[in-house]
């Protein structure tokens, strides 16, 4: 029983790795907006730095490390998942998913993993060439640690993603929910700017505390930094708690949202 | 002329039945408001961190970026307003609605544009104005009738001139059996003009000028407020110039490819 | 009215391979395929037409050359006059179009305010207009759903507004791909009825397509059979018909068909005529000479391997005069 469980999840993250990799147009796409953004980050940043050294403990070049290996790990959120969602449940194809023995957040999460990964691995790819032909970064200090973080960033995505897809079982307006997530989650994970930039106050909040930082911020800073094992296992802890806190809500959701399908009927 | 007085007629009949949908309660509605207002709040905030840590970007001050960014505001509201529909012509190809619009004797692009409506954007040209208003008060800038009347001039020469690069960048989706189109890679390009698009260097500047202006969205218009940048030519008239360029390229382009057009379906 | 000389049309459709996706990526495979190939018919004002083809055989490729969607690529349409392609505008005010299974009413506002756009999109005056929402509702009952946004209609309810929508600017030519599928008996009988009036109190030029053999024989006087990108037959229904009155349908039913009697029995049937279907213990036999004399012999004949227990005699129906036609067509 339990090891067809298991080639079921690798089913879904086929169907979802399959889906990224044939439409040509997409992959062409993701590469020009990979350059696009750091082209533009670049600029605003060499704008912004002038003549100051050091912004918040950054130097310029540390700022540019941080901008390129946080344009790498956005390549999280290229999938429209609300969006898909969305079109699932204002077809009544999620009726279908209901109807079978599917555990439907299970599915998404994988899928999505599928969906993701290839991207996220071309991504670190591309971050490592750059590493070495154009802009010098430097080597992470902890690759494993790296990519472990990487991996727990792409898992607490998915599960907000999921619940904030929940919330088109109450609106129809997806393309609104998926950029305020979008924009919601670049803010407060540091995708567009560190969050040592936050003022005084709202820091302790944003880093340590809330999820989002362990979306870009943090992994970043294990790429950058030398974090001791203790460290690095005290944030595993975290993060680990906040993604299944994110498992477990979208659950609850879900079971809400179900019960609400039924009562609407057809 | 008669054929202009025909245009407007139904342009503003479709405008009349939209905003009369306005003044019934939805939820989606106002949740599409909600989460403008919070992306604004966003990108704004962004802004606030900045200049919490550096006086000026690249010789622009806050007020000044604000005024850049209230310009893009505004155009990219008023363009959602009128093309925000284009982004939908490769759906329209594949569900075969398309077929259907070339059987009316209307232009088809003119029959996309009014296939559907996006009030929202009306909510942006209004904050667009606000942010422009405040830049403007603390720049010294008086927001009197003639500059209100240039403001409202450079909002319709800018959205135009976006709408046509809009349009020929979905056109190349009759060029590739409707499967590709740049107008993602064109939106990202236009996230740039967001600030002024001097500081990413002379050649993307005359790329953003000559070959895909979009910098007439927020730079050239602010520049003529604040003269940050010698220009020989009178900018309406380079701006009217660039329009009719590509309202001829446009027009072109979009035709030959309704003549690849070849249905959908068996 | 309507003149097509010769036309041609193939398409050009990539070659997916499953499993070599790289490749894929890469390079993409073509191959042409030739839709039309080579049709020509004129249509008088005034005529309804049934349009018959199995899927994929060039039905709506033809539709919509000419509509003016697709441009032949040899021969030519003329419409009134025009080239539907062309001249596509022009010839637009004057056509009307329902393609079955696609909308066009703008699905987020209220049925009114749609088809006040097409007033204005085709021009209709005030009272023209009036005059036809009126006509409309007789006929489709629409006046009571009239302010409902189209999205939250009933599919059936929905489709009598499509069909109001392609009605308001009164074409001369209408256009109907498919009109009735998914409908409930009631607003299918209504969409049948008012097409018969369009065309024979209101002089309209209709060109009808469906899968329902018994709605073109009940509406059209004359129909176009399109097989395989080529037309196979273009005449008067009756005369079609008429063609094979001497088929009849021969329904038998059996009590109890023994085992060493069924390969006989299976011999006498294929002997006597074409088995249409066979059902448990029934079946229908198509039989091509129905005169009493050969009916007669036929019964006893298959009587004599197996008692019959029931049996019924029909005429031949459209359905299956079409369907020889294309078997036919495709054993040729």
């Amino acid at each position: 029983m339990k090891r067809l469980k298991i080639s079921k999840y690798f089913e879904w993250l086929k169907m979802g790795a399959k889906i990224q990799l044939f439409d040509r147009g997409i992959l062409l796409e993701n590469i020009f907006n990979f350059i696009f953004q750091i082209f533009l980050s670049y600029f605003l940043w060499k704008g912004i730095y002038g003549s100051n050294k050091i912004l918040n403990g950054r130097n310029f070049q540390q700022m540019i490390n941080y901008i390129i290996l946080s344009v790498g790990i956005s390549n999280i959120f290229v999938y429209p998942n609300i969006y898909f969602m969305s079109m699932d449940i204002k077809s009544g194809n999620i009726a279908y998913t209901l109807l079978k023995p599917i555990d439907y957040q299970m599915q998404f999460i994988f899928k999505n993993i599928g969906i993701v990964l290839p991207i996220l691995v071309i991504s670190i790819f591309s971050v490592l060439v750059f590493q070495i032909f154009i802009f010098s970064i430097d080597m992470p200090v902890n690759f494993i640690y790296f990519v472990i973080s990487v991996f727990l960033s792409l898992l607490t995505v998915i599960t907000f993603d999921f619940i904030l897809g929940m919330v088109c079982f109450w609106t129809e307006n997806s393309w609104g929910v998926s950029t305020l997530e979008f924009a919601i989650v670049s803010f407060f994970s540091g995708r567009l700017i560190p969050l040592d930039f936050f003022p005084k106050n709202f820091r302790y909040l944003f880093i340590e505390i809330l999820p989002f930082s362990g979306i870009i911020y943090t992994p970043i800073d294990i790429y950058q930094n030398y974090w001791s094992a203790n460290d690095f296992l005290m944030y595993l802890i975290q993060q680990s708690g906040w993604i299944i806190i994110l498992l477990l809500i979208g659950r609850y959701i879900f079971n809400i949202a179900r019960n609400h399908v039924f009562i609407n009927g057809g | 002329m008669g054929n202009f007085r025909y245009y407007i007629s139904i342009i503003i009949t479709f405008i009349k039945f939209n905003i009369k949908k306005l003044s019934e309660y939805r939820v989606d509605f106002y949740l599409g408001v909600f989460l403008l207002l919070i992306i604004q709040f966003l990108n704004l905030s962004f802004f606030y961190l900045i200049f919490d840590a550096v006086p000026e970007i690249d010789g622009w001050n806050l007020h000044e970026i604000l005024l850049v960014y209230g310009f893009y505001t505004l155009n990219c509201g008023f363009f959602i307003f009128l093309f925000g529909k284009l982004r939908s012509l490769k759906a329209y190809l594949y569900s075969g609605e398309f077929e259907i619009m070339l059987t009316r004797p209307i232009p088809p692009i003119l029959h996309i544009l009014i296939s559907g409506f996006n009030e929202e954007s009306i909510f942006e040209i209004i904050l667009g104005f606000i942010i422009i208003f405040y830049a403007m008060n603390n720049l010294g800038i008086s927001f009197n009738f003639i500059n209100t009347i240039i403001i409202i001039l450079f909002m319709i020469l800018g959205s135009l001139i976006f709408g046509a690069i809009a349009i020929i960048a979905e056109s190349i989706l009759f060029y590739t059996r409707y499967s590709f189109t740049p107008i993602d890679s064109i939106f990202s390009l236009a996230e740039f003009t967001k600030y002024p698009i001097s500081i990413f260097g002379i050649v993307f500047q005359k790329i953003l000028t000559f070959i895909i202006p979009l910098g007439f969205l927020s730079y050239y218009p602010a520049n003529y407020f604040l003269n940050k940048e010698t220009i020989k030519v009178n900018i309406f008239f380079a701006e009217g110039v660039i329009l009719c360029i590509l309202i001829i390229v446009s027009k072109i382009f979009f035709n030959k490819g309704l003549k690849k057009y070849e249905g959908n379906g068996n | 009215m309507i003149e097509v000389d010769n036309i041609k049309k193939s398409f050009v459709i990539p070659v997916k391979k499953d499993g070599r996706f790289l490749k894929n990526l890469m390079r993409r495979e073509y191959i042409r395929k030739e839709a039309v190939k080579g049709i020509s018919f004129s249509i008088d004002k005034g005529e309804l037409i049934g349009y018959i083809g199995l899927n994929g055989a060039g039905k709506s490729t033809t539709i919509k050359m000419l509509c003016g969607i697709l441009k032949p690529d040899s021969g030519s349409i003329k419409v009134n006059g025009l080239d539907p392609f062309e001249n596509r505008r022009e010839n637009n005010m004057n056509m009307g179009v329902l393609f079955g299974q696609r909308g066009q009413l703008w699905t987020d506002l209220p049925v009114q305010d749609s088809f006040l756009l097409l007033k204005k999109i085709y021009n209709v005056s005030n009272e023209d207009y009036k005059k036809r929402i009126e006509f409309l509702d007789n006929e489709l009952n629409i006046g009571e759903i009239m302010k409902i946004p189209v999205r939250k209609l009933s599919l059936g309810q929905r489709m009598r507004c499509e069909f109001a929508g392609s009605l308001i600017h009164w074409p001369s030519i209408i256009y109907l791909d498919e009109p009735t599928i998914g409908l409930d008996i009631l607003t299918k009988k209504k969409a049948l009825s008012l097409i018969k009036k369009l065309n024979e109190k209101c002089g309209k030029t209709i060109i009808f397509t469906t899968h329902n053999m018994q709605d073109i024989e009940d509406l059209c006087d004359r129909v176009v059979l399109i097989d395989n990108g080529k037309i196979i037959y273009d005449g008067k229904t009756q005369k079609l018909k008429a063609s094979y009155t001497n088929q009849k349908i021969l329904s038998i039913t059996f009590d109890y068909i023994g085992n060493n009697d069924k390969e006989n029995l299976i011999k006498v049937l294929k002997k006597s005529g074409k088995i249409l279907n066979t059902c448990n213990n029934s079946l229908q036999l198509l039989i091509n000479d129905g005169k009493i004399h050969n009916m007669k012999n036929i019964l006893n004949e298959i009587n004599k391997v197996c008692e019959i227990t029931d049996y019924d005699i029909s005429s031949i129906k459209f359905e299956n005069i079409i369907e020889n036609i294309y078997t036919i067509e495709a054993k040729s």
